[in-house]
């Protein structure tokens, strides 16, 4: 018997016979609708629930809760590049820079020292102010960035664009040099373990998530980690929600054929400024919960650039313009790069010549051409591929 | 009263006048074909309607509104929907999403848009692509869908450039029996580029032909079968 989803064209149009109500078209995905689907896919999430909700934060060391805290941040930048590259074709590599100004409204609004120094005032920007009301201003920041450099950005295109916004991440690092008094002068902004420590509240959760063992500076990294991760549950949400909307279609119409979109009455330079400024939006958040892992915002020339790049890769890697690629690229990148410094660190015991640290970004980029031959559609795109393949062999018995 | 009047439109690229002072109307109901030999203009006048190209000079009057002063994505919200001579779908979203794409300019929830869209490929016979990705179909198939789409934004007047082109002989009679089928259903305005001169002959009401941007004739079908300067940009020679 064949699938809803793989019928033959024709077998489903014809009048509709005894049991014939079984072949109505659905809506479904590549893989159909079918019990075995369903019951693999409820366990699966099952099981992914039990071990992100429960297992990692409550099982794991804090520093290995905060490297899945950095992964679904990571992964959160590279999702919201996907709404400006994968969605609609514009290539950024100068995401680093949204995700560090994320990072630093946060930090400043968190810390009571730091200050802007910025037309001959000083502008503190709050003091002690809870990490989770800095969000929505951070949200409100990036947006409004995002658009700004939305708008000049409508005249540049592929690989223009691509040189305009490493500007960006180049401009980023001197910006904030000389801008931001933080820590000591610098542009560092530092936290202190009571800024990062979780609200009251977070105690009435049952123990199980709000640990009493642990003492109270000690649940940072849980604190850190449950706060990316239902962020982030809600901002993959959104982008579920926008991909089948009527602005997420447009996305996809624009960069598949501008002039047809136009045709049709999409406004390009809506479409793309808004883009802009929601991907901004996506980093900038990433780059505040970055705040509660590294306590600190801080931004380097290399650190910035090499960010946005991660961001690029997490994002091609894990499969662009689709829900879930560029998150589970960003586990594959931040976990990738921790495996290649744990390998490091033994080489180092050996040798601690400079020829061994330039290993680290070589096998990094070797395993990212490989990977790129193999699986040229990301992650998402190849099980996609391997699934229909499956199914379609399935389907069709040898008689 | 003409639903559209194109008057003394210019366009020139460089050196090259694309459209020489173009003017013409089409009576709304109609079907006006605009033909002429290759780079005769036809689909740089079409480019003018949807503003995609930016005339010299001249006015292009649409049910009482100046294009020229619209963006070009205001038009399809005017009621001007349109097909590419080239391919223009867009390949990543189904064949559904394409025609859900085509209502942009018009409102409505996604629900009713996705239920109009399926209604429309069902009048064109290809519900039963409706959720396959566009890229990878037949060619033939995918000029239907385009006209999907055009028809999506319930357009006043369609236009369509060389909608026959690389079908075979029986999709061409097909076509031209859809063209003035949809007409009388939908209650269109079409103007249509076409090569294909027997398609052009059964179901124009008129005929408006180019030659290296300049209208040379002008009149029903039997006129300009015998129009000795229209079989002379044809044929190169002297009839
Ligand atoms: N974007 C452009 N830039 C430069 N020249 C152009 C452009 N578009 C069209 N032209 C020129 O304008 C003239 C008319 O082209 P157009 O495409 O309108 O012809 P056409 O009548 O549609 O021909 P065909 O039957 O081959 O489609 C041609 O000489 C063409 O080279
Ligand atoms: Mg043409």
């Amino acid at each position: 018997m064949s699938r809803t989803g793989e019928t033959a064209p024709g077998v489903t149009a014809r009048p509709a016979g005894a049991g014939g109500a079984a072949r109505v078209p659905r809506p479904a995905g590549p893989a159909g609708r079918n019990p075995a689907w369903l019951v693999t896919s409820l366990v699966l999430s099952v099981l992914g629930a039990y071990f992100f909700v429960y297992y990692v934060p409550q099982n794991y060391a804090p520093s290995r809760v905060d490297l899945f805290t950095e992964a679904l941040f990571v992964g959160l930048a590279a999702t919201g590049l996907n709404i400006l590259t994968g969605f609609n074709g514009q290539v950024s590599i100068g995401h680093g820079a949204f995700f560090g100004l994320g990072a630093y409204v946060t930090a400043l609004m968190m810390d009571d020292r730091a200050y802007v120094e910025f037309a001959g005032r000083e502008w503190g920007l709050g003091d002690g102010v809870p990490f989770l009301a800095t969000l929505p201003v951070v949200a409100v920041v990036c947006l409004v960035v995002g658009a700004l450099i939305g708008f000049p950005a409508l005249r540049v295109k592929g690989l223009y664009l691509a040189l305009v916004t490493l500007g960006l991440a180049v401009l980023f690092p001197d910006l904030t040099k000389r801008f931001v008094r933080g820590t000591g002068g610098t542009n560092l902004v530092g936290l202190r373990g009571a800024d990062l420590a979780p609200p009251d509240w977070y105690d009435w959760f049952p123990d199980v998530i709000a640990d009493p063992l642990d003492d109270y500076v000690g649940a940072r990294d849980q604190w850190a980690y449950y706060v990316a991760l239902v962020l982030v549950g809600l901002l993959l949400l959104a982008v579920h929600l926008i991909a089948r909307s009527r602005f997420g279609r447009a996305l996809i119409a624009v960069r598949d054929h501008e002039a047809a979109a136009e045709t049709v009455g999409i406004d390009l330079a809506r479409v793309k400024v808004s883009a802009f400024a929601l991907s901004a939006a996506y980093a900038g958040l990433a780059g505040s919960l970055s705040v509660l892992v590294a306590r600190q915002a801080n931004a380097g020339r290399v650190e910035t650039f090499q960010l946005s790049i991660e961001f690029l890769v997490a994002l091609v890697v894990g499969g662009t313009a689709t829900v879930f690629g560029p998150m589970i690229g960003g586990f594959l990148v931040v976990f990738f790069r921790d495996w290649i410094d744990q390998q490091q660190r033994l080489e180092d015991l050996f040798d601690s010549s400079a020829r061994a640290k330039l290993l680290s970004p070589a096998i990094f980029g070797i395993g990212l051409i490989v990977m790129m031959f193999f699986l040229p559609d990301g992650i998402v795109g190849g099980s996609r591929r391997a699934w229909r393949r499956v199914t379609r062999r399935r389907s069709h018995p040898i008689t | 009263m003409a639903l559209l009047s194109v008057e003394d439109v210019r366009v020139e690229f460089g050196g090259i006048v694309a459209l020489a002072d173009l003017t013409f109307t089409i009576e709304a109901g109609t079907v006006c074909a605009l033909i002429g030999p290759n780079g005769a203009g036809k689909t740089t006048l079409f480019n003018c309607v949807s503003r995609l190209y930016e005339p010299t000079s001249g006015r292009i009057v649409f049910d009482g509104v100046d294009l020229l002063d619209r963006p070009a994505h205001a038009i399809a919200r005017l009621g001007i929907a349109r097909t590419f001579q080239n391919l223009a779908l867009f390949p990543a979203l189904t064949v559904v999403e394409n025609v859900m794409v085509g209502a942009h300019s018009r409102g409505g929830t996604s629900r009713a848009r996705r239920a109009e869209a399926l209604r429309i490929l069902e009048r064109l016979s290809l519900a039963h692509l409706a959720h396959r990705p566009a890229a990878g179909l037949p060619y033939g198939t995918l000029k239907r869908i385009e006209i999907a789409r055009a028809l999506a934004a319930s357009p006043r007047l369609l236009c369509l450039d060389e909608p026959a082109a690389g079908l075979t002989h029986s999709e061409v009679d097909e076509l031209a029996r859809l063209v003035r089928e949809l007409r009388d259903e939908l209650d269109l305005t079409v103007l249509l580029v076409e090569h294909h001169m027997a398609m052009v002959m059964s179901i124009s009401d008129k005929i408006v032909v180019l030659d290296f941007g300049s209208k040379i004739a002008e009149g029903p079908p039997a006129q300009i079968r015998s129009d000795p300067r229209v079989i002379e940009a044809y044929l190169g020679t002297p009839a």
